[in-house]
């Protein structure tokens, strides 16, 4: 994996920077109006469903400064994740095939 | 299209939480034979680009809004197999965040992931076989964005339908509401579905994973390997 990386460096410093970017941009450029089905809740006097388990989100003044903090830890732990999750199932496939 | 906690009925999620479970041991398997080392850190970025993607709300006239699901998206580029995966992380952090409840990780999944994903797949397939007469790389575009529009509804007609069947709306209410205003969202899934897909096809097309199943051939991939 790592000579691939090596290999296809420049892809990945661009996907990153992209993600980065994206990450204090998106916030910046969100429409802060209901999506549908927010909407159609909403319109049904449905909007307030209290998550039962949220432990990451932080809440602060100004609400734009939150959400581009919510916004990188949240990219930041779904990359960590992902390689995390993709990574252990090729190693445990590598592992079949050697065996 | 986030579902909250609190608002399907018990037996509603639960049943959803199973069915998605069992997509994500039978897409594990599946998953598990094609990864390859090439593959694992693109799925790592596209997960966090979807996530990404998700936070971006376009404007939608009537005062709504709508974002990217990524599930025909990454069925176009990775297959089926990896769409249950990706979303799974995707929703569960986002739930961790608050957007879409964790008890309704299920339905979430369902509706985005095997509805928005497994299911896009086989109509990106169908599309493509009708659309023969035209050039690979448009066939697939084309197909991918359709179908994007296609299961974005689709999606929104599920989750009517589970918010219904729980009790909480009726159908003949939630349904028309439900798909009316994710008949306008959709447009938006399949122009940024066939615009990312576009860009990967004349970037960087040994990415896409698809091409033999689906039966096209691009122009530049042959160069590019």
């Amino acid at each position: 994996m790592k000579e691939y990386i090596k290999k296809h460096k420049s892809f990945f410093i661009i996907l990153i920077v992209i993600i980065a970017i994206a990450s204090v941009m998106i916030p910046l450029l969100a429409w802060v109006g209901p999506d549908g089905l927010e909407r159609v809740l909403e319109e049904f006097g449905l909007g307030d469903f209290e998550p039962i388990f949220a432990p990451f989100g932080i809440s602060m003044e100004p609400e734009i400064l939150a959400d581009i903090i919510n916004g990188v830890i949240g990219i930041v732990i779904v990359l960590g994740v992902a390689l995390a999750i993709f990574y252990l199932m090729r190693h445990r496939k590598q592992l079949k095939q050697d065996e | 299209m986030h579902i909250p906690d609190g608002l399907l009925a018990l037996w509603v999620w639960i049943t959803l939480l199973i069915v998605s479970a069992v997509c994500i041991v039978y897409s594990y398997f599946k998953l598990k034979k094609m990864l390859d080392e090439k593959l694992v850190p693109y799925l790592g970025l596209f997960s966090a680009g979807i996530f990404a993607a998700q936070l971006f709300n376009f404007p939608i006239p009537g005062g709504t809004s709508g974002h990217l699901i990524g599930g025909t998206l990454i069925a176009s580029i990775f297959g089926p197999y990896a769409v249950p995966f990706i979303l799974l992380i995707v929703l569960f952090i986002q739930a961790l965040f608050g957007d879409g409840g964790i008890t309704a990780i299920g339905a979430n999944l369902f509706n985005m992931g095997i509805v928005g994903g497994m299911f896009s797949y086989l109509l990106i397939k169908l599309l493509v076989k009708l659309l023969k007469k035209l050039k690979p790389t448009t066939r697939f575009v084309i197909s991918a964005g359709v179908s994007g529009y296609i299961v974005t509804v689709l999606s929104a007609a599920a989750a009517a339908i589970e918010i219904a069947v729980s009790g909480v709306i009726p159908l003949e209410i939630v349904l028309p509401a439900m798909v009316f205003w994710h008949a306008i969202i959709g447009i938006g899934e399949g122009i940024i579905t066939a615009a990312i897909l576009y860009y990967i096809i004349k970037s960087k097309p040994d990415l896409i994973m698809t091409l033999d199943d689906l039966k096209i051939e691009l122009p530049n991939t042959e160069a590019s390997k």
